[in-house]
Order: C-alpha cells, then sequence, then structure tokens
C-alpha cells in the first residue's frame, strides 16, 4: 500500500508501523489521509466510518479523513481492505497464522479463542500474525499473507506469503485432536470470524463467493488443544 | 402472524445468500447477522420465486421428499412464517394484492 499525508507526524507514525508493506512497485492500494473530518456526504463505492474518522474508496484508491491517531488510521485501514481484497479473491479474518515448513496454518477464533496463545507458543518469525490474517487465492492456489494487524496494537509482522495448510477453529480442551469439518461447516465457522464492512448486499454476495471458493479450497478442522506446543503433533504435515 | 397457503412471497433483495451441500446461509448486511437453513429449508428457499404460492411450495416439497400434502403445508408455513418474522422473506407484488 502507499500512504499519502500532510500530516507528518502522522505520516511517521504510520510509515513506522507499517514499513514492511508500504510499497512503491507493484499492485498497490493508494491511500490518501487527512486529519480533518469529511465535508459532505457524496457517493463512493465504498463507505464506512469509525469513530468520527471515515473511509471513502472507489475502485483501488481511497481517502481517509478525520484520522487523529494512529489506531483510527488502523481501523480504517482493516475496514478497506476488507472491501478492497474483494476483486483480487482475498479476504481478511480474525485468526492467527503461523508458518511452518513452508505452508500457513490458520487458526482462527474470536477474541480469547487461543490466537494469541497459538502465536506465542511459535518461534519468533513464523508468525505471519496473531490477530487479523490475509487469505487470497492467486493463480488457484489459496495463500496466506502477512499482516500489520496485530493484537494489542503491536507493530510486527512481514510482507510475506505461505501456500495454507489448513484452517483451523481453536477450541481449548484438556486434549489435542482435530476434526474434519464438511465445507458447509467450514463456511459458517469462518463467516463470523470473517472482516467485512461493507453496507452493500452486491459486496456480501461477492465475498460468499470468495469464501465459498475458500471453502472448496483449504481444509477445515476443529482443533482440540491444549495450552502448549504439543497441539503441533496432531496437525496434518 | 399468520402466513396463508394462498401467499405468494419473495427473498428480500437486501440480502446475500450461498447454498452449499444443501445447506443454505443466509446474510442480512445491514445487520451483520448470518441465518442458516437445513436441507428442506434450503429446498424451499431455492423454490421461493415471488410467483409460487406456500401451497405451490408444500407441493414441490411433497414431490421432492416422502411427506404428506399435510404436513409438508403445516411445515411451509411455519418456515415461512419464521424467515418472514426475520425479514429474510417479503410479500411479493401480485394481483391479488400480496402474500396474505
Amino acid at each position: 500500500m502507499r500512504l499519502s499525508s500532510r500530516d507528518s507526524s502522522l505520516l511517521a507514525a504510520a510509515s513506522r508501523r507499517y514499513r514492511g508493506f508500504n510499497s512503491s512497485q507493484g499492485k498497490r492500494f493508494s491511500i490518501e489521509v487527512e486529519c480533518e473530518p469529511a465535508q459532505a456526504a457524496t457517493p463512493h463505492e465504498f463507505v464506512c466510518d469509525f469513530e468520527g474518522a471515515r473511509v471513502e474508496a472507489d475502485n483501488g484508491d481511497a481517502h481517509f479523513t478525520g484520522v487523529r491517531h494512529e489506531y483510527a488510521l488502523d481501523s480504517l485501514l482493516r475496514m478497506y481492505l476488507s472491501w478492497a481484497l474483494l476483486p483480487q479473491d482475498g479476504f481478511l479474518l480474525h485468526a492467527a497464522s503461523v508458518t511452518r515448513n513452508g505452508k500457513a496454518y490458520i487458526f482462527v477464533g474470536r477474541s480469547g479463542a487461543g490466537k494469541s496463545t497459538v502465536a506465542s507458543l511459535s518461534p519468533r518469525g513464523s508468525v505471519l500474525t496473531d490477530e487479523i490474517s490475509l487469505l487470497k487465492r492467486i493463480d488457484g492456489e489459496w495463500r496466506a499473507f502477512g499482516t500489520p494487524f496485530w493484537g494489542e496494537f503491536k507493530a510486527d509482522g512481514s510482507n510475506t506469503s505461505a501456500p495454507v495448510a489448513g484452517i483451523f477453529r481453536l477450541i481449548q480442551a484438556s486434549e489435542n485432536r482435530i476434526e474434519r469439518l464438511r465445507p458447509a461447516e467450514l463456511l459458517k465457522a469462518l463467516l463470523p470470524c470473517v472482516l467485512f464492512f461493507s453496507a452493500n448486499v452486491r459486496d456480501h454476495q461477492q465475498l460468499l463467493q470468495i469464501l465459498t471458493g475458500a471453502i472448496r479450497g483449504i481444509a477445515g478442522f476443529h482443533l482440540y488443544f491444549r495450552k502448549n506446543r504439543s497441539f503441533w503433533e496432531v496437525l496434518p504435515s | 402472524m399468520n402466513v396463508a397457503a394462498s401467499g405468494v412471497w419473495q427473498k428480500n433483495p437486501a440480502l446475500a445468500w450461498r447454498e452449499i451441500d444443501e445447506e443454505t446461509v443466509i446474510i442480512s448486511p445491514g445487520e451483520s447477522v448470518m441465518h442458516e437453513l437445513n436441507d428442506t429449508g434450503s429446498f424451499v428457499w431455492r423454490n421461493i420465486d415471488g410467483q409460487l404460492s406456500a401451497m405451490d411450495l408444500a407441493g414441490l416439497l411433497v414431490e421432492q421428499y416422502d411427506v404428506t400434502q399435510d404436513v409438508a403445508l403445516t411445515d411451509t408455513l411455519s418456515l415461512l412464517e419464521e424467515l418472514s418474522a426475520r425479514k429474510l422473506l417479503l410479500p411479493a407484488e401480485t394481483q391479488g394484492g400480496g402474500a396474505r
């Protein structure tokens, strides 16, 4: 993504936070950020508000207004990306992503499910994100990408990716085991954890189409796990 | 709310839905709510087209599943009432003037 702003302090802070994801080449999201609120409501393909800040987007470009601090910027980025990924066959998911032997394991769950625990039990450098995962299909292959969106507003992550080994819905238990999910079950497990903010029904239809591709192309499991590293033993290689 | 056997319904156009392995997932974007239908619910949902009445839909259920007309109609009316209460269905505009 490429961020631009007249607010030099905000831009400097954003440059530090998203340093691994700024790009001057290739496909990119161009985002203009202002601290002043939006002047008037005008029609856009995507509009979303967050605590006085607003994202307005058309095609690949976005305009953020009312952004007074990093937290608002980070929230608007998540909102915007959830929409901007649609044409790229991608989506954002409340999930930790960890790489192992060249593949990405996606651990999905809402707050308290154990995403941060799983990430903390994994070697540093193997965690693509401990909070918000980005999944995208490229040339027929589902890949998980690192994101700058981490729990507790940590600044971390790198712009790397790996093919997805599976999606694992976290359930804390006294033993480690997995249960294979049927595609419909996986979709129902994913939907509450998908980040999506559009109010447009066509966008939701497109999201469902993308998710249908994901549940057909990615194996899904319930992962009953103990809070130590032993859960890796029951995961498929 | 009582749903009439002669009533005609249409899917709420403000919804997104997808049928997967004979189950249907319906999303209401404005409310961020997910609804689920089982196989028979999905069958009825699939056939709701703004033209067929509840009686017609029950007839399709009789053809598809091993149930009597009475049971099919009772189940269909119950499902339509629930879907209507959740605002997943709207009365279709018909010459008769509506769904009820």
